[in-house]
């Protein structure tokens, strides 16, 4: 409404809000959220925000991660904490900084024969396997690219030598005339994976490489190219995804068809003389990504202790990585984690009132309030801040984490750790006798998310989270509008109560050595489920500046130890695919039937070995 | 073992039962469709406190900017400006100005700033070296045929000695004013223009020696920071101007020039040279209107069907606010409300357009996200003086300003009687619509409608009856909006929207002036 009439404006036009002279159906959210209260709005209003797809699906290094940041720090600041950081000229900041894989800018790109050329976007797009480039070569078409197929296929003949050479890999696997899978009942086994396929090409030395869609294969993808910049970098030729359209054109109108079944035969690689130039121009930048964190400082001799209140912020973006349903859509990440993001924000305002209403000589620890970045990805941030502790750890006395608490049913929610730490049980007992929600105490360790790192310094943890999964996680189904807000709010005030009871408890919380439970076959609830298969390993203690999921004993006879899997192995590979953490991990394994075989990764003694493990039915006998 | 110190006592705990899964906000969405889900996502995050309110030049509105023309992209709107290449058209904020240099000498005298001289920022940037010349109080037209600007001498070339306040009594109280109150002829504006109507190249001001006012020592410069006048302004302390007069040998004092002008106007040349130098940086702001175009069909996709809504607001309330100062307004409804209902006619429209069957004709529909509207329909009024095509050819203009708190489902429509036949129409669509329609001719609230009317643009107001008690207030918050019936409201104007672009006779234009 404009200022020049506003002074017109007779009274007589305006009526009270929301005045009982409405219809009793009238404005039913407005009516819902009134009733509801504050707290429930301000849940809703940080989750949708938080959730908009304007928030690009929160991943580091997109605008939208900067916007979920900067909203997260002005509603700390709002909450009257103070800066949690201090940056590397000594003054307060509300950031920790932290490398994070870097970004890939993709000028231009260009691949072309005597017969044409084809055009980035259209025709091919330029992955993030590979590096930039201006090579010119023969085309040498290398089937599937498959290192170590089922009954000895391979696509490389002993001594296969791509130096100087343009390499062509088709796309999934060999397959049948009806276009499926030689290897498996499903569409199709581990070995189509990108990943393992651009390793084996790159082992040996093309110039470049050309993936390309095989025609006639039963799966809708083969008209789809990847996003660009997908991948992460495996070769520094530049590797790019093509469609066979294109790549037939630039044959001069050869037969793929043909030739694919040349490859499901198992034929041998096919050299050509047709010269061909790539050509991509990149820019890797590595990428900073940054933890945002606040302070609200204790009272009397506690406040030299520290608790931590934390969740991470980030999310999958289009899901390039990390998504089970395929990249190229938005991931608006609101169970996984706005709703997280959405009770720190608020615990902060909550806990700082708690702090400023306690009376003169209460004692209280301090606790710091952080929004974690780079999880998805493998815990990167929290375990960025373990490595570079701007508190010492020594003090920390206990860490908080939540992830996914929005999806709350029949008002569930699973707390795990309890055993951590010496009267933590006890304390969350006690409080949530007080909630309305049901606290449900998992067995093992309740998933994979920022609280490990810490839990692996031997700080005892309280982990947040719905206690019954759904399947719009790592979905772009994952959305605000499914958000429990009422339970969400709930479990904030569930965890105000236990974190200030934490903060001012005179007892004992020190860490109490948990058994590391059964990972393999004990998921932590039946939502996850149908695990059809057992792997027969136990976790070992970790060791946080390595990735992967570390082997602290093997079972004898089982599937891990008849492939060859020691003790002090290292997992971190599952057919290609990074195992970013335990629940990612159990993801994968919940895909697989008895009898399948999957290269498994490891790390043993500092280099990387593949082995075939197959997997054995979850109620063999004994176990 | 230990106690549980619980400090705030949970809310929530006197619920009613809610329904099964989500609770009951998923229920509702569930319930009510997915366009109320949209409106409710939409409103909330443009009312969240972390946009500050959406003033114009503000992080917040730049965020805004950005969330109206994202949505525009990714709906399929072209861009409407520059050819096609831009959803931006600026609009210039006025400015912020600061002094950046200054100086003042005569005869030998020289100034220092702050302590006996200093620049007013109601004049301007300039270097001037000129003899001064006292022009009294710098009067046009005071009481009883006063004036000091007789036609004797003029300040044609001059720096103008200007003293403050009017004609005064011997005591230095006023001779024109009640009550010892000075009038508005002691007013700085009027003395400095009256001053550079006269040709004066500079001037300085000055209190007079003796007047009795409580500000009477200090440097009188004025606290305004809007120009008034083209020439360098700067003013200098009595005991200062004193000093001056000395040094330069004048044949007069302060105090003798002072009691002459309390008896008459005059002006006269003191023969003293003098250099006055300001140096003011004017930086001008920016906001942008955001605007989408969905190309028509056939002959008729030259014409321009306007759809628009205001998407700033009064940020911290430095105006415009109703009581409320310095506080955050949300302007949820105004105008979040109106803001979503572009975006998702948007939505809405594309694939409608597209979806028509070869060989029908349609106009264009140009989407618009004006800016400035609450500082004074400043986004509109430059979009109708540099229109994307010529304002002839925009055939219906359609703007939203606050429909979000609709109550009783009544809705206002003004203007429909500028376009002929229009209120008959609204009469049908209101029929199926929901909503009740109040569709009167009083175009007494102003909106970004206004200046397309001013241009000939048959135009259709819609906003909701009555207005509220939050309206311009801290209370204008997201989970009071009305989504259900505001959808309505969405879905009535793409009613509108889609006949304004089909309707082979544009609605002629009646000017609402001559209608009365």
């Amino acid at each position: 409404m404009s200022l020049t009439k506003r002074l017109t404006l007779p009274l007589a036009l305006l009526a009270a809000p929301l005045a009982g002279a409405q219809q009793a159906d009238e404005a039913p959210l407005a009516r819902a959220l009134g009733e509801l209260g504050t707290d429930v709005q301000v849940y809703h209003d940080h989750v949708v925000y938080l959730s908009s797809p304007f928030l690009d699906g929160r991943l580091p290094g997109t605008d939208g991660m900067e916007l979920a940041k900067d909203y997260c720090q002005y509603w700390l600041e709002q909450a009257g904490v103070a800066p949690g950081f201090v940056d590397e000229a000594g003054t307060a900041s509300w950031r920790q900084p932290f490398p994070l894989g870097d970004t890939l800018e993709i000028h231009a790109a260009a691949v072309g024969t005597a017969e044409g050329s084809a055009l980035n976007g259209e025709d091919f797009s330029v992955l993030g396997y590979g590096g930039a480039g201006q090579v010119e070569g023969p085309a040498v078409w290398v089937g599937y690219g498959i290192e170590e197929g089922p009954e000895g296929y391979t696509s490389f003949p002993a001594g296969t030598d791509l130096s100087g050479k343009i390499a062509f890999v088709f796309r999934f696997e060999p397959m049948t005339e009806a276009g499926k899978s030689q290897w498996s009942e499903g569409r199709w086994s581990p070995q189509a994976g990108f990943g393992g396929k651009v390793q084996a090409v790159a082992n040996r030395n093309p110039a470049a490489i050309v993936l390309v869609n095989p025609p006639g294969a039963d799966d809708p993808r083969i008209e789809q190219l990847s996003g660009e910049g997908s991948g992460r970098k495996l070769t520094d030729a530049p590797v790019v995804h093509m469609s066979y359209q294109a790549a037939s054109k630039l044959m001069g109108g050869m037969d793929l068809l043909a030739l694919r079944r040349h490859f499901d035969q198992g034929g041998d690689p096919v050299i050509t003389d047709v010269a061909t130039s790539v050509d991509v121009d990149l820019t890797r930048t590595p990428l900073v990504a940054e933890n945002v964190g606040g302070m609200l400082r204790g009272k009397g001799a506690l406040a030299d202790e520290l608790i931590i209140i934390g969740a991470h912020l980030d999310h999958l973006g289009m899901g390039n990585f990390g998504s089970r349903s395929g990249p190229g859509e938005l991931h608006p990440g609101a169970d996984d984690n706005a709703s997280g993001s959405a009770a720190i924000l608020m615990l902060a305002d909550k806990l700082k009132q708690s702090y400023e209403a306690m009376p003169e000589g209460a004692e209280a620890r301090s606790i710091l309030f952080l929004l974690f970045s780079g999880e998805e990805s493998g815990l990167n941030g929290s375990r960025y801040y373990v490595n570079n502790p701007p508190y010492p750890l020594e003090n920390l006395a206990l860490m908080i984490n939540f992830d996914m608490i929005g999806r709350i049913q029949n008002r569930r929610v699973q707390i795990s750790g309890t055993n951590t730490g010496v009267d933590l049980a006890a304390i969350v007992e006690a409080v949530s006798a007080n909630s309305e929600l049901e606290v449900v105490i998992p067995q093992g360790r309740g998933g994979g998310s920022d609280h490990l790192p810490f839990f692996q310094r031997k700080i005892p943890y309280l982990f947040g989270a719905i206690a019954d999964f759904h399947d719009d996680y790592h979905t772009p189904r994952d959305v605000a509008a499914k958000i429990n807000r009422v339970d969400g709010t709930r479990t904030v005030f569930l965890f105000h109560d236990i974190a200030l009871t934490a903060a001012m408890h005179q007892g004992d919380l020190s860490f109490v050595e948990a058994q590391p439970g059964n990972v393999a076959g004990g998921s932590r609830n039946s939502s996850l489920g149908d695990i059809k298969v057992r792997f027969g390993v136990m976790p070992g203690s970790y060791d946080e500046s390595d990735p992967g999921i570390p082997v602290g004993g093997v079972t004898p006879g089982g599937s891990a130890a008849t492939a060859g899997i020691q003790e002090g192995d290292r997992l971190l590979r599952w057919d290609g695919q990074k195992i970013v953490d335990v629940r990612g991990w159990m993801e994968m394994m919940a895909k697989h039937n008895p009898g399948d075989k999957v290269k498994v990764g490891i790390v043993r003694n500092g280099e990387e070995i593949t082995l075939e493990v197959t997997l054995q039915a979850r109620n063999q006998e004994g176990r | 073992m230990f106690t549980t110190t619980l400090i705030l006592a949970p809310a929530l705990l006197a619920l009613p039962q809610e329904p099964a899964a989500g609770g009951q906000i998923p229920a509702l969405y569930e319930a009510h469709g997915d366009a109320v889900r949209q409106m409710d996502e939409h409103i909330t995050f443009l009312s969240n406190a972390f946009l500050a309110g959406r003033l114009p030049g503000t992080p917040g509105m730049h965020i805004t900017e950005r969330y109206v023309e994202e949505h525009f992209l990714a709906a399929g709107l072209e861009p409407a400006f520059d050819n096609g290449s831009s959803y931006r058209q600026s609009v210039s904020l006025g400015g912020a100005r600061t002094l950046v240099a200054q100086s003042l000498t005569a005869a030998g005298w020289e100034g220092t700033a702050g302590e006996d001289f200093g620049i007013s920022m109601s004049g301007a940037s300039g270097d001037v070296r000129a003899e001064l010349a006292f022009a009294g109080y710098s009067v046009v037209e005071g009481q009883d045929g006063y004036s000091s600007f007789s036609g004797e001498q003029d300040l044609a070339g001059k720096i103008a000695i200007v003293y403050r306040f009017e004609p005064m009594d011997e005591a230095g109280r006023t001779m024109w004013g009640e009550n010892g109150r000075w009038t508005r002829a002691a007013g700085f504006t009027p003395k400095l223009q009256a001053a550079e109507a006269q040709g004066a190249v500079g001037i300085i001001l000055v209190n007079p020696p003796g007047v009795d006012d409580p500000r009477a020592g200090e440097i009188p410069t004025g606290r305004q920071n809007r120009q008034r006048v083209n020439i360098p302004v700067a003013a200098i302390t009595t005991t200062a101007f004193e000093a001056l007069l000395k040094k330069a040998g004048a044949d007069v004092t302060a105090l003798e020039l002072r009691q002459e002008a309390d008896e008459r106007g005059f002006v006269r040349p003191l023969g003293i040279e003098a250099s006055l130098s300001a140096e003011i940086d004017q930086e001008e702001r920016f906001a942008d209107n955001i605007g989408g175009l969905l190309p028509g069909r056939g002959e008729l996709a030259k014409e321009l069907v306007v759809i628009g809504a205001h998407i700033d607001h009064l940020g911290m309330g430095v105006y415009g606010s109703r009581g409320f100062r310095g506080q955050l307004h949300p302007g949820a409804d105004d105008n979040a409300s109106g803001t979503a209902a572009i975006i998702m006619l948007a939505e809405r429209l594309v694939p409608w357009m597209n979806s028509l069957p070869e060989g029908t004709e349609a106009r264009s529909i140009l989407f618009l996200g004006f800016n400035a509207e609450e500082a004074g329909l400043d986004g509109a009024r430059h979009y109708v003086d540099y229109p994307v095509r010529p304002i002839e050819d925009h055939t219906l203009m359609i703007n939203f300003d606050m429909i979000g708190r609709v109550s009783n489902k009544k809705v206002q429509i003004l203007g429909s009687q500028t376009g002929e036949g229009l209120k008959e129409w609204l009469t049908e669509l209101d029929a199926a619509s929901p909503l009740e329609l109040n569709a009167h001719d009083r175009l007494n609230l102003g909106s970004d409608h206004i200046p397309f009317i001013g241009k000939g643009v048959p135009s259709l107001f819609a906003i909701i009856d009555p207005l509220h008690a939050d309206y311009h207030t801290p209370g204008d918050v997201a989970w009071k909006i009305n989504r259900v019936d505001a959808v309505h409201v969405v879905d009535l104007f793409e009613a509108v929207l889609q006949g304004g672009a089909l309707i082979p006779e544009r609605h002629a234009f009646i000017d609402p002036r001559a209608s009365r």
